[in-house]
């Protein structure tokens, strides 16, 4: 039934004739003039029909988002952050003033207090010495004591005669009874009760002696026996060894023999004497401290014998000197520790530095736990120790520097223990200096042997703080008023020209605060001293302990973790951080990024899924001029909202400026504006570009809101968890882990810390990362976009 | 012969579950109008977006005029009306707006827009309206307005009289035989085969993304037989005439009826035969397409 036209129609056999069938083309669409269509890759007509199609929605957004940050702006303005920042920070400045204040108060306390006492110690028991030597020397002279002894010697004289048997027998009966007759004289004398029974061991003594050898003369005797009354006397005082009451004799022997035999002058044998009796009478200890005071001042008497007897100045002239090169020996042997690098002390220390651990002791409470004691470590054992919680390991105190070997296993390097040694130097300096003067003024006393820093018998602790207070505010002062200048770009000289009016403090106050300081640091360090010296610490143990704890500020005392917070506080940026990473990198992302979801999805998804896209594709479009213009419309939106944005934020700095904001000419300035708008930018390129890519993947709209949209909103809640972990963010609100977030989030890869931080290379390189993103998204869409089919 | 203006070869779109083209040739020569038919998912549409340069062919070509469909896609628009199988318009205030839009956008003159006047009274549309707001009818309107208006020498329409009321439809088929008469080569798919009777010089029928026929009308209305349904008064003329015929296809004794297929040159024959009885009524039944697509079909399940 059907024809053999019908047949080649069906397509099972086409004659191939009909291929060379070439016809004319015939006049196109719109008739007469053919226009010469160039194939562009930009059409501005479909440019012009997006564009007419959300102009008010881009409007709306662009203005929206900009008013984010106006308000956030203008609110800041308002606002005198940096005040509250300065508070801050300046509280960390008193912190450091407070302990460096303690630590040099403390310090200079006990230089001046040690100093004191051993200069009342030495010079006190020498000029003792002296005058005790003088004494006795001089008892050989008593006419009261030589009567007596001769009324004594005549008597024992007649009672041995009396007496019978051997010649001990008849020496002991001799002996007993003129000792009454001596006793029952010398009661009857006008002698103190003291000096009776100095006289009645004097004569005992003699006896003694003069029973050896009577042929001896009253003289010769008193020479032997008159070192062993005064060893006698010393025993009352203290205990002496047999050998230190050998020499004890001996050297009162010489002396009496100097000056009676040898006929020397008496203050000079008294001056040598008491040199001899120090070295003699000091423990080993004291030997040690003693030794070079003594040789010093032996040479400086060998050198002018008379003036060093008349000039007393001389003597102590010498012993502030010794004093002072000991005391900052010492000074020097610690202070370099608190120069040295400090570390973070992550195991539990003692009180003296040590790693600590516990043991048992074997005893039992009452309830049954054995009771554990804790015990110090000395030698490096990390096996042993016990670390600290978390994050709250301190910064290593000047102690643990001292046992940094044992803490960590690594000792410091001779590098930096150079280094630091040179650094403290200088600050001993200043402390010699002071010391010198202190002891120059400790030792100037009125004709009763007294001044503010000494009572007369003891080292008069009120008086050396309230100097050591007046000492420090001096210093103090200067540097206040040093930190004043260059602050305020000001020349004051006296800190009284400090006032409320323009600093926070007044000159006054500041002082005040000091002396709140000093006090507070040497009640302290006095507390801490009885603390160790009940825990038996050594006497060195037990000073730098209190001087370490007592120096120490409050902030010092805290964990690290919680000290790094509290100066987070004070040093953070609230601007930067509010506009630059609240602002820009997320409040100001949401609104462009829900309307770039949408613009995207209907820019081409939509379009093929309704089939409007039926119209534009028959008309002579390539897909491709389509497809690039709508991502030429897609970018033009992101420009325009950025643009928006920037001119807006700037406008709100400077409006905030004229308002009185001044605050945000330093915190906020129209630079970092244009950086974080940029960033703010380059991100929202990457976002349209996932979007884009995803509406050109799909040809359902409701896929390609989904994927696009999911991701972004998925950035976009991974950055806002970020945020808890980001640096930004305030130490006590941070946490650590939540920073993870950040990584899997391209929109962490606008940092505006960087800009904050003025780290514009790091912050440039990240941007690179969101424009090959970008780049990448948009040439993939259009890939995708010129090869799929169209359901139209 | 006329030239060729739409070529497609051995077209293959996989689908999968039968979907698409499998192995669809065809063509479309100069002035002629072509229909297409077939049940829903036979791949009418396929087909369509497919010459329309919207979906890339698994294998085969199109060519229209020297053009590939797919890669000179853009080019070959400059010669193509369209009317998409489901409507919608582009986000604009109105369908005058939108009409002047693609209208500029394809270069249309003065005359393009008193023409596109004249088929908007004809078809009788509002077309002020919004278009995301139409009514199915009036966007099937704007669209018809649309591919017509450009007077563009092909014409290609996916199911173009859907939503169309009859009065509608009948002036849409008078402007789709205006098109041809101005020498438009048309091709429209349809599910009313009475429709592509009507416009259409041949017809090819879809199935299961092959073409299972393509029917001439020329030859459809030509045919060398007629069917005749005859009812007698009398019972001894109903048997007396059937007796020794061979060409009864249908008889209904109770009534007294019989369907005959006659040749076209017996029909003076059977008139003259016919005058001898007394007869109650004869008519020519008419031989429609789907007649003949049913026919090929049962022609092609007793195969």
């Amino acid at each position: 039934m059907l024809t053999k036209k019908d047949l080649l129609l069906t397509g099972i056999e086409l004659p191939k004739e009909q291929d060379e069938v070439q016809m004319a083309l015939p006049p196109s669409k719109g008739v007469t003039k053919e226009k010469k269509r160039k194939h562009h890759l930009f059409s501005p007509a479909i440019f012009k029909e997006s564009l007419k199609s959300n102009k008010l929605a881009l409007l709306i957004c662009s203005l929206g988002n900009a008013i984010i940050n106006i308000a956030i702006i203008c609110i800041l303005s308002t606002l005198n952050i940096n005040a509250t920042k300065e508070a801050m920070s300046s509280m960390f400045k008193n912190a450091d003033y407070e302990s460096t204040l303690k630590f040099s108060s403390v310090s200079m306390y006990t230089c001046y207090q040690e100093g004191a006492e051993s200069y009342e110690l030495i010079n006190g028991s020498l000029e003792k010495a002296r005058g005790e030597t003088e004494q006795a020397l001089s008892i050989i002279e008593d006419e009261t004591l030589t009567n007596s002894i001769s009324s004594a010697k005549k008597a024992y004289d007649l009672f041995y005669t009396l007496s019978t048997g051997t010649e001990e027998e008849k020496n002991t009966k001799a002996k007993e009874r003129a000792m009454v007759l001596v006793n029952t004289l010398l009661d009857n004398s006008d002698y103190s009760e003291q000096e009776k029974q100095v006289a009645k061991s004097v004569i005992s003594y003699y006896f003694d002696e003069y029973a050896n050898d009577k042929s001896q003369s009253i003289k010769e005797i008193l020479i032997k026996v008159l070192p062993l009354t005064i060893v006698d006397q010393v025993k009352e005082e203290m205990t002496l060894s047999k050998e230190q009451e050998a020499s004890v004799i001996s050297t009162y022997q010489d002396a009496f023999t100097k000056v009676y035999v040898e006929e020397r002058n008496l203050g000079e044998v008294s001056v040598e004497t008491s040199f001899s009796l120090a070295k003699v009478l000091a423990s080993n200890e004291e030997a040690e401290l003693l030794s070079p005071f003594l040789t010093s001042l032996e040479n400086t008497y060998t050198k002018d014998k008379t003036a060093y007897l008349n000039d007393p100045t001389i003597q102590h002239n010498v012993i502030i000197q010794e004093l002072e090169t000991l005391v900052i020996e010492t000074m020097e042997d610690i202070a370099y520790y608190q120069y040295l690098p400090t570390f973070v002390v992550n195991v539990k220390t003692s009180d003296r530095g040590y790693p600590i651990h516990y043991v048992k002791t074997g005893s039992y409470t009452e309830s049954g736990q054995e009771i554990m004691k804790e015990e110090e470590i000395l030698t490096y054992q990390p096996d042993l120790y016990l670390a600290v919680k978390g994050d709250m390991g301190t910064n290593a105190t000047l102690l643990e520097k001292m046992h940094k070997d044992i803490i960590t296993g690594v000792s410091y390097s001779e590098e930096e223990i150079q280094t630091a040694k040179a650094e403290a130097k200088e600050a001993i300096q200043t402390l010699k200096d002071h010391l010198h003067t202190f002891l120059v003024d400790f030792s100037t006393r009125d004709e009763e042997g007294k001044n503010s820093l000494f009572t007369g018998t003891v080292v008069n602790e009120v008086g050396v703080q309230q100097y050591l207070t007046k000492n420090i505010q001096e210093m103090a002062k200067v540097e206040l008023v040093n930190d004043y200048n260059e602050k305020h770009e000001d020349k004051i000289t006296s800190i009284e020209e400090i006032t409320k009016e323009n600093n926070d403090y007044s000159g006054e106050e500041m002082m005040n605060l000091v002396e709140n300081y000093v006090a507070s640091g040497i009640t302290s360090f006095k507390t801490y001293q009885i603390q160790c010296e009940r825990k038996g610490y050594s006497k060195e143990d037990v000073l730098l302990v209190s001087l370490v704890k007592a120096s120490q500020g409050v902030i010092d005392s805290l964990p690290n973790k919680t000290g790094e917070t509290l100066s987070e506080l004070g040093s953070m940026n609230m601007y930067g951080f509010l506009i630059g990473i609240i602002g820009f990198a997320l409040a100001c992302l949401l609104v462009p990024m829900v309307y770039t979801i949408l613009l995207a999805n209907n820019l081409v998804a939509n379009k093929v899924e309704t089939g409007s896209l039926a119209f534009t594709l028959s008309t002579p479009i390539r897909r491709g001029t389509y497809i690039f213009t709508e991502a030429m419309y897609l970018l033009f939106t992101q420009v325009v909202m950025s643009l928006s944005l920037l001119i807006f934020s700037c406008l709100a700095q400077i409006i905030g400026v004229a308002l009185g904001g001044t605050d945000l000419i330093v915190s906020l300035p129209l630079q970092d504006i244009m950086l974080y708008s940029f960033g703010n930018f380059m991100v929202m390129l990457a976002i349209s570009g996932i979007c884009f890519l995803s509406s050109c993947f799909f040809n359902k709209s409701n896929l390609a809101i989904a994927i696009g949209g999911g991701i972004s909103i998925f950035f976009f809640i991974c950055s806002i968890l970020g945020l808890f972990g980001c640096q930004a963010m305030p130490g006590t609100i941070r946490i650590e882990q939540m920073n993870i977030f950040n990584n899997i989030t391209i929109l962490s890869l606008f940092d505006p810390l960087a800009v904050m931080n003025k780290d514009y290379t790091t912050f440039f390189v990240k941007l690179i990362g969101l424009l090959v993103i970008a780049g990448g998204t948009y040439t993939l869409g259009a890939i995708r976009f010129n090869k799929k089919d169209l359901p139209l | 012969m006329k030239p060729c203006v739409i070529r497609c070869e051995h077209l293959v779109k996989d689908y999968g579950h039968l979907r698409g083209n499998f192995d669809l040739s065809l063509s479309l020569l100069e002035g002629e109008c072509l229909g297409i038919s077939g049940e829903n998912g036979a791949g009418k549409t396929t087909l369509l977006r497919q010459i329309m340069g919207f979906i890339k062919p698994d294998s085969g070509s199109i060519q229209i005029y020297q053009y590939d469909a797919y890669t000179d896609a853009a080019k070959t628009k400059q010669y193509i009306g369209y009317i998409p199988g489901e409507i919608n318009f582009p986000d604009v205030k109105s369908g005058t707006v939108f009409l002047h839009e693609y209208g500029t956008s394809l270069g249309a003159e003065e005359e393009n827009y008193q023409y596109a006047d004249q088929i908007i009274q004809r078809m009788q549309l509002d077309i002020r309206a919004y278009p995301k707001r139409m009514s199915k009818g009036m966007k099937q309107k704007t669209a018809i307005v649309a591919a017509l208006m450009l007077k563009a020498p092909i014409l290609i329409m996916d199911e173009p009289t859907t939503g169309l009321d009859p009065l509608m439809r009948e002036e849409f088929l008078e402007l789709v035989l205006e098109q041809k008469k101005r020498g438009a080569s048309i091709i429209m798919t349809s599910n009313t085969i009475e429709e592509l009777e009507r416009i259409c010089d041949k017809v090819a029928l879809l199935s299961q993304g092959k073409i299972v026929d393509v029917v001439s009308m020329e030859d459809m209305r030509n045919r060398f037989f007629r069917d005749y349904k005859i009812e007698f008064i009398k019972e001894e003329d109903y048997l007396s005439f059937l007796k020794g015929r061979n060409d009864i296809q249908q008889v209904k004794p109770e009534l007294l009826q019989v369907t005959l297929r006659v040749a076209k040159e017996e029909v003076p024959m059977l008139m003259r035969r016919l005058s001898l009885y007394q007869v109650k009524y004869l008519s020519e039944k008419k031989f429609t397409l789907s007649d003949y697509f049913t026919e090929k079909r049962r022609q092609q399940k007793g195969e």
